[in-house]
């Protein structure tokens, strides 16, 4: 089998069929990759990153991995998605989440409450955490294919990691507390018991 | 594989988590597919792309998305004509076979109101359902034009002929709003997307509390109103029992039907809400915009706006007979009169149910229960004759030695003195009729509700995590007519709650009693049907203890807490008078409490859950958090009413239940 390297080169050189062929291979990662990203339709994003790969000739050099190089670009078209709807062109994704943003409703189907929950709690924190965990549990990529992604030192990418966890806990903890919201209404009519005890 | 983090801990549930998504790829299946192939295409002028397919047929494009599914453009290669393909959201296991089995109901019905079904299929562990390709407009865009009343009730018409063709197979439609009609070209109307809206997940619950994050989402939640989102239909168009994720049945078509019916004919629809959470109270609280107009269809829109769906209209027919009335030359009272006559042997056929009361029909003709004005003689404390006899014959009904003659005395009252005697002996002779209406329409009562307590389930019989504390309570049901007159007198003892107090020290005490009296009645009817209110059986745990403790506590909660705060206030109201009136609100406050915990502990334990210990254990802590708080509560008002029996003397069966009910 090519590999995606010979495949890139290839269509580089003008071979259609083999960027068909590795349109092919990484089209599901790459439309997954926005699906929890965006609301509305993917195609624009799907197609630049494809092309992107195609233009930033120099960027891979066959050294690492494919997927981190796609990723990378995929991750930079997101940026200037971003950046465009934005008129202070200033958005930092180690910061800001998606949902700050003002992507709305996760618009990735999910069956069940739990995996809303999920989604939901990935859209609440930073998008370059938010990009780390899904593509380490999702695709699944290695810490040093995401440091290569982000461009950042593999040790940074671990504690990255980590840390994107705890704060998903936090926000799981915090969509799915509504409950206990109500649950604490249940408490609070316990005051009525107080209010009528005699004097 | 996924790689776990030895350092996680905490967030070891994340990993567990994170390790099953990403979710539903294959409801990205065509989506994929057709993206793909448009992007082939565009990127690689690719011209051998091969079409997508769903079962035989190639599919051109999508056409619409939905909760429950994607609607897509199709070609049948065999008999060369477009046709629309629905292709449904996976449900779980057992979903499948149901929608499979309803599509295929609804494929044999024939109906020229109703889509027609070509063919039901499955593409991969998902049901498809091939139908006609209607060129026409939906009944919300048609909506977007003027349309005069003749327009609206011809296009209806359509619709509720349809609708009732498809009760009479056994099919209810669950998602019936304007976008699921569909008027054709031709001007023929379909109605689409039958039955196909039942939810593949419990419910998601109807959250009380909006979470103020949640702020910038406001215009958008709005919007969502209209659209078939995780909930079980429709916000905008769902019944109470949709929202309380209750079984549904034709009634239920009823109702979201009335909200489009009011829709076409008002322009803005029956209840208010910006979001998911105000729109249910409206329709749980009953608050209709009342419905300005002429005839019989306002009042069968609003019958069919009821929250309980046993004051709907049974069936779709007198709709049918209403809309039909209209089109037609004929004027519109009689029209009317037809309908009055349909829904009293609707009524009859029901079953004893009475779809519609005999003075809600006919109540046009007659006043409404006399509404309360204040009298110019109590007002102004202006002493005359008349005053003298309105206070003698008080003095006889206060004096009378039982119920019989009290009732005659306060009709007696009433027909001499109502608006001329004084607001608060007005009341009191008003609760002695409304008291007496509102017992005997209960054949055996318990402590003066209309329950019956049934046995405690056995433990072996009902294997449950502590066992439970008291059987369940079935609602007796009352006499209507009677409940509903004794309900209307009490309404206006309540009314009169801030008349100036008499100066007889009798009528200021009888009238301080009938007062909290009534309070406590009215409660009552509420509390009735609360207290028998069991976890829907419709919710499943299979998600075990997650599902716990979100979903199904949330959901029920919601109905219960809003329900049992205004009840609490009713009987609060009661307090303060009589040690005997203290004690009888006390206990059915006491049975509020219980309304919030005692049918968790008597929800089944998840067949799931009974063959494993240690998930049994975590459920049971969870179902334990839930009852708890309401449990103790009740038990500290039970206590307090106990103190308070002893206190004064009072030996009632209010206070005998308090009593037995203690460290229960």
């Amino acid at each position: 089998m090519e590999s995606d390297a010979d495949l890139l080169r290839a269509w580089q050189d003008g071979d259609a069929a083999a960027g068909e062929r590795l349109f092919d291979r990484h089209y599901r990662a790459v439309a997954r990759f926005f699906r929890n990203k965006v609301d509305g339709a993917i195609d624009d994003l799907v197609q630049t990153t494809f092309v992107g790969m195609l233009e930033a000739k120099d960027r891979f050099r066959g050294e690492g991995s494919f997927r981190s190089y796609a990723f990378g670009i995929a991750f930079n078209v997101l940026r200037t998605h971003y950046r465009g709807r934005r008129r202070d062109a200033q958005v930092d994704f180690a910061v800001t989440s998606l949902r700050d943003l003002g992507a709305g409703p996760a618009s990735m189907a999910a069956a069940k409450a739990e995996q809303r929950l999920l989604l939901e709690g990935l859209r609440r924190i930073p998008a370059e955490h938010q990009s780390i965990l899904e593509l380490y549990f999702w695709e699944p990529l290695t810490a040093g294919e995401i440091a290569a992604v982000f461009d950042l030192p593999v040790g940074t990418v671990r504690t990255r990691i980590r840390r994107a966890k705890a704060l998903l806990a936090e926000q799981i903890a915090e969509v799915g507390g509504q409950g206990e919201a109500l649950l604490s209404t249940t408490t609070s009519l316990e005051d009525w018991a107080r209010q009528v005890r005699p004097q | 594989m996924v790689p776990t983090d030895p350092a996680d801990g905490p967030t070891g549930l994340v990993n567990d988590a994170l390790g099953t998504l990403p979710p539903e790829e294959e409801s990205y299946g065509v989506e994929d597919q057709l993206l793909r192939r448009k992007l082939k295409r565009q990127m690689f002028a690719a011209a051998s792309v091969p079409p997508v397919k769903i079962g035989r047929y190639d599919v051109l494009e999508g056409i619409g998305r939905g909760a429950m599914g994607n609607v897509y453009a199709a070609v049948d290669g065999e008999l060369d004509r477009k046709i629309a393909i629905k292709l449904l959201r996976a449900g779980r296991p057992g979903g499948r076979e149901r929608m499979l089995r309803e599509a295929r109901a609804l494929a044999k019905l024939s109906h020229p109101n109703v889509v027609t079904v070509h063919e039901v299929g499955t593409h991969g562990e998902r049901v498809f359902v091939a139908m006609e390709f209607i060129a026409g407009n939906t009944l919300r865009a048609w909506l977007g034009q003027p349309r005069t009343r003749e327009e609206v009730r011809e296009v209806l018409g359509q619709a509720a002929r349809g609708l009732h063709a498809a009760h009479q197979a056994g099919l209810v439609h669950r998602d019936f709003k304007p976008d699921n009609v569909i008027i054709g070209q031709d001007g023929r109307v379909r109605v689409v997307d039958f039955g196909l809206a039942k939810p593949s997940q419990p419910a998601e619950p109807v959250a009380l509390v909006e979470t103020p994050n949640d702020a910038n989402g406001g215009a958008e939640a709005a919007t969502d109103l209209t659209r078939t989102g995780q909930l079980v239909g429709t916000p905008a168009y769902m019944a109470a029992e949709q929202f309380l994720g209750e079984a549904v049945d034709a009634r239920t078509d009823v109702f979201a039907f009335s909200v489009t019916l009011y829709e076409c004919l008002a322009n803005t629809r029956p209840f208010a809400g910006t979001n998911t959470a105000e729109l249910a109270k409206s329709v749980l609280d009953e608050q209709v915009r009342a419905l300005e107009g002429e005839g019989a269809l306002p009042k069968l829109v609003h019958a069919g706006l009821s929250r309980d769906r046993e004051r709907r209209p049974a069936s779709m027919l007198p709709f049918i007979e209403a809309l039909a009335a209209g089109t037609s030359s004929r004027p519109a009272r009689r029209g009317a009169r037809r309908w009055v006559f349909s829904a009293a042997a609707l009524a009859v056929v029901a079953g004893g149910t009475v779809a519609l009361r005999e003075s809600d029909a006919t109540s046009t003709a007659q006043p409404s229960p006399p509404r309360v004005q204040a009298t110019a003689a109590a007002s102004a404390g202006v002493k005359d004759p008349a005053d003298d006899r309105a206070a003698e014959a008080m003095a006889t009904l206060l004096e009378a030695p039982d119920e019989a003659a009290r009732v005659e005395h306060a009709k007696a009252y009433l027909e001499s003195f109502a608006d001329t005697g004084g607001d608060a002996r007005r009341a009191i002779a008003e609760s002695t009729l409304g008291e007496s209406l509102w017992r005997a329409s209960c054949d055996r009562p318990t402590a003066g509700l209309c329950i019956d307590l049934q046995a405690k389930p056995t433990a072996d019989a009902y294997p449950h995590c502590d066992g439970t504390r008291r059987g369940p309570i079935a609602q007796r049901p009352r006499d209507p007519a009677l409940s509903a007159d004794a309900l209307a007198h009490l309404q206006i003892v309540a009314e009169l709650a801030h008349a100036t107090p008499p100066e007889r020290e009798a009528e200021r005490d009888a009238w301080a009693g009938a007062t909290r009296l009534a309070h406590v009645r009215i409660a009552d009817a509420e509390l009735e049907p609360l207290l028998a209110l069991a976890v829907p059986p419709d919710l499943d745990f299979q998600d075990e203890t997650a599902a716990l403790s979100s979903a199904a506590v949330r959901m029920f909660l919601t109905r219960v807490t809003r329900d049992a705060q205004r009840l609490l206030k009713g009987y609060k109201r009661a307090k303060g008078h009589s040690a005997e009136l203290d004690v009888l609100a006390a206990f059915r406050t006491g049975l509020v409490f219980e309304a919030g915990s005692e049918p968790f502990a008597l929800a089944p334990i998840p067949a799931t859950l009974v063959d494993d210990a240690e998930k049994r254990a975590a459920y049971c802590d969870a179902l334990d958090a839930v009852i708890e708080p309401p449990r103790q509560a009740a038990q500290k008002v039970y206590a307090w009413c106990d103190t308070r029996a002893a206190e004064g003397g009072v030996d009632s069966e209010a206070a005998q239940r308090c009593r037995n009910a203690l460290g229960r």
